[in-house]
């Protein structure tokens, strides 16, 4: 499953406390697993935990991590793109809360895409135990840095 | 309601029915805080976080996500917009609608699964 994992800095546009993920274990066309941890200092961190459901976000930048190395591997332009959250189309959180300041694994798998729209089945994992689960959809927007780049 | 540097609630209501509660956060809001750089957007979790503790306000402390269906964030919320989050009940007890509203019509919308943990954390 795995190819060359670059580090994950370049492939996001989320930074500071924003900023979840911080490792790729494996990568490859369709899917993903990444290592990461709600920032303690993460405005929805709340006496070393935030709610389950900022799990969600790992997930996404996880993704948008995969759409990164998708676009770098296909000779396209591939500095990161803003990608929104779109849709949950569902979700289940088997704990109430996450502790931050701890790793977490995300294991993203793209479902489907139709141009600039993603869909995909998420899960994010703590010491094994699957805590979040959702089929989410995001959207890549051009960031203004990105377009700047494009510039002469 | 926990208290968000930046974050100012406006109007809060609650019935029987449901609860609503405006707010608007400032650009220092540390919801924006490095999402993203040069292009803030209240992130898909800081509305659901604010969702949760309307969720709390209407039903308990205690209340907690248990999941989530259809949720469409179809509008984005930027600094210094103001945008009212507002939860209907259901004839469920632990289902709820969720409604983020800003000037321009409907941010977002979807359905709370709420849950109780059972072991108090």
């Amino acid at each position: 499953m795995s190819e060359a994992t670059p580090p994950v800095q370049g492939l996001v546009p989320h930074r500071g406390a924003a900023r979840f993920v911080e490792r790729i274990v494996a990568w490859n066309a369709d899917s993903i697993e990444c290592v990461g941890q709600i920032p303690l200092e993460n405005v929805c961190v709340k006496e070393g935990f935030a709610p389950a459901l900022v799990g969600l976000e790992l997930a996404a930048q996880a993704a948008a991590a995969l759409e990164a190395l998708s676009r770098r591997g296909s000779g396209q332009s591939w500095p990161p793109l803003v990608g929104y959250l779109v849709s949950v189309k569902e979700a289940a959180f088997s704990v109430s809360r996450l502790c931050a300041g701890v790793d977490l694994t995300a294991r993203v798998a793209r479902i489907g895409k139709a141009s600039a729209l993603a869909t995909y089945e998420v899960r994010i994992l703590h010491a094994g135990l699957e805590c979040v689960f959702a089929i989410l959809s995001t959207y890549a927007a051009q960031t203004r840095d990105s377009n700047r780049q494009k510039e002469p | 309601m926990s208290q968000i540097a930046g974050l100012s609630l406006i109007t809060s209501r609650i019935t029987a029915e449901g609860v609503s509660l405006r707010f608007v956060a400032a650009p220092s809001c540390g919801y924006f805080d490095g999402h993203f750089p040069g292009e803030p957007v209240l992130p898909g979790i800081a509305q659901l976080d604010l969702a949760l503790q309307a969720a709390r306000q209407l039903i308990g402390p205690d209340v907690a996500l248990g999941g989530l269906r259809g949720l469409r964030l179809r509008l984005p919320i930027h600094p210094d917009d103001e945008f009212e989050v507002s939860l209907v009940r259901t004839v469920a007890s632990h289902i709820v609608r969720l409604e983020i509203r800003v000037a321009e019509g409907v941010a977002t919308a979807g359905v709370l699964l709420l849950a109780t943990p059972l072991v108090k954390s």
